[in-house]
Parts: C-alpha cells; sequence; structure tokens
C-alpha cells in the first residue's frame, strides 16, 4: 500500500499529499519519484509528449544515394531542425555540414509547410567551435553544402507536424555510409 | 536508444537511424547493417577515385557500388576533372582535416 503521510508523535516527518506529481507523464521518461498518493512512479515523459519546449533527436545513414526517407519527430507541430554530420575529428576550417531549417512562415502551421534551410560550416580550431553561417546559400528550395564540387538540392525539404522529409532522390544530396545528426524542436 | 531500419515497398534498404519511425531494431542488427552501409560507401569512394577495380567489390555488392559511382560521376564529373586531389577528397568524405 503507497503510503503519503508519515506522522510520528503528533509531529508530521513526511507528507506528499500536497506534492503535484500525479502521474508517470508528468516526470522525464525512466526518473523514479513518488506521486502525491505516495505510490512510486517511473516516468515517461518523452520529447514528443506535451508541454514546453520540445524536442526530438536521432541519427540517420542512407544506405544508397538515390534514397529519399521520412524522419519521425512526433513532436505535434511543425519544428525547427537542425541536421548535421559529425566525425572524430572536427575539421579545422569549413567542410562540415551543418543544415538549419526553420517555417519560411512563422504564422505558417500547415501541413507540410516548406522550410526555409540555410547551411553553415561547424569548425574547431584553437580550442574553440565556430559556426560560420552562410547567408548567400539562403533558400527554400535549394542549398549547395555537398562541397567537393557539386551543387545540390537541400536535404530538408518537407515537416509537419509528425515527421520531416529529406530529400535525396536525383540530388545526391547526402552521402552514403555517414550518420547525420538531427534535431527537432517544437 | 531506439534503432531502426527503413525499407523500401520492394524490401530494399534505404536507411538506418536512431530514434522514433520505421521498424524497430535491436542495436546488434543496427551495427551490422552500419558496418555494411559504411563498407559499401567506402568501397563506392574507392572505386570512384580509381583506387580499386568493380573485381576488388564483392559481386553482391557491385550493382550498387555501381550505381552509387554512377550517380556521383553524374554529378561531379569524373574524378580525375576533380580541382582537389583524392587523399584530400578522402578527407573530407571520412572526416579528415580539410
Amino acid at each position: 500500500m503507497a503510503i503519503n503521510k508519515v506522522v510520528y508523535d503528533g509531529t508530521t516527518l513526511l507528507d506528499l499529499s500536497a506534492d503535484t506529481l500525479v502521474s508517470a507523464e508528468q516526470l522525464l521518461k525512466d526518473i523514479i519519484a513518488h506521486g502525491a498518493d505516495g505510490s512510486r512512479i517511473v516516468g515517461t515523459l518523452e520529447a514528443a509528449s506535451s508541454g514546453g519546449t520540445k524536442i526530438a533527436y536521432g541519427t540517420v545513414m542512407y544506405n544508397s544515394a538515390t534514397s529519399s526517407t521520412a524522419i519521425t519527430h512526433n513532436l505535434g507541430v511543425v519544428p525547427k531542425l537542425v541536421l548535421y554530420y559529425l566525425e572524430s575529428k572536427i575539421p579545422t576550417s569549413g567542410g562540415l555540414l551543418f543544415a538549419v531549417g526553420t517555417r519560411v512562415d512563422p504564422d505558417d502551421t500547415s501541413p507540410g509547410g516548406h522550410l526555409r534551410v540555410f547551411r553553415a560550416q561547424l569548425a574547431y580550431s584553437s580550442s574553440k567551435y565556430t559556426i560560420t553561417y552562410d547567408p548567400t546559400n539562403n533558400d527554400e528550395q535549394s542549398m549547395s553544402y555537398r562541397s567537393i564540387t557539386s551543387t545540390t538540392i537541400l536535404p530538408i525539404n518537407k515537416a509537419n507536424e509528425t515527421t520531416f522529409s529529406i530529400y535525396n532522390a536525383s540530388s545526391y544530396a547526402l552521402y552514403t555510409g555517414k550518420n547525420y545528426f538531427w534535431i527537432a524542436v517544437g | 536508444m531506439r534503432y531502426y531500419v527503413h525499407y523500401s515497398e520492394e524490401g530494399q534498404l534505404i536507411a538506418i537511424g536512431t530514434g522514433p519511425g520505421h521498424l524497430e531494431i535491436t542495436k546488434e542488427k543496427y551495427d551490422t547493417l552500419l558496418y555494411e552501409i559504411q563498407s559499401r560507401a567506402e568501397l563506392a569512394t574507392k572505386l570512384y577515385f580509381g583506387e580499386i577495380t568493380i573485381d576488388d567489390v564483392p559481386i553482391e555488392w557491385q550493382e550498387e557500388v555501381q550505381r552509387e559511382v554512377a550517380f556521383r560521376v553524374e554529378l561531379e564529373g569524373p574524378a580525375n576533372e576533380q580541382d582537389i586531389s583524392a587523399e584530400e577528397a578522402m578527407d573530407i568524405i571520412f572526416g579528415g582535416e580539410v
């Protein structure tokens, strides 16, 4: 039986009855605490749950240069997105993809609303990280980042309340065999 | 951490990843697929730069690797027309300093 109040010799030693934790959904996933009724609660709240700023993240690695895939974020809103890759060693100058997407129109919450995507480069030198934003590559429909010599179509193309799409078809936008990290903020 | 794989309707492997969505797989399966994808990509890069021939690629991967190289040639031109050396390009692709 759960106990939420302990009184000894007229003195209240413990009183959880006025606490506001009542369900697992209120508590971050895998955090353990006790609710107002004294019951043991293991948190289940993940980024996709409701309330506050929501964050989802993951990785994706393509098997083919012509693949496209929808990434599930489950945030319930059209998110802002960051897509990047990291290797064991960060280049001292440029060369590292760092693509950021936001809605073109902040008021446009329609499903599948296009994103404005720009590229930046992340570098590490002299004990500091530098992110260089390239305003000339700020475009809804195209982004040139794939270095070497090619110009390719932007990798992040569409987003809605549950997914965003990375179009790799016919553009060869992302390297195969490379682990891309993504962060979605809603 | 949740691991997933994304297959096409035809059963072709499209991508693997971590996070929500698609078909959940074990870490062991994920690691196996990751190794295969990275190995194929590395072979495609070496083939593109002429460091190996298609005969050096395992038969079961040859079609995919050749397709990968063909796309790369289409978009970037042959490796011998690149402005940078193969070594520099490999550094960029595999995360070395540029």
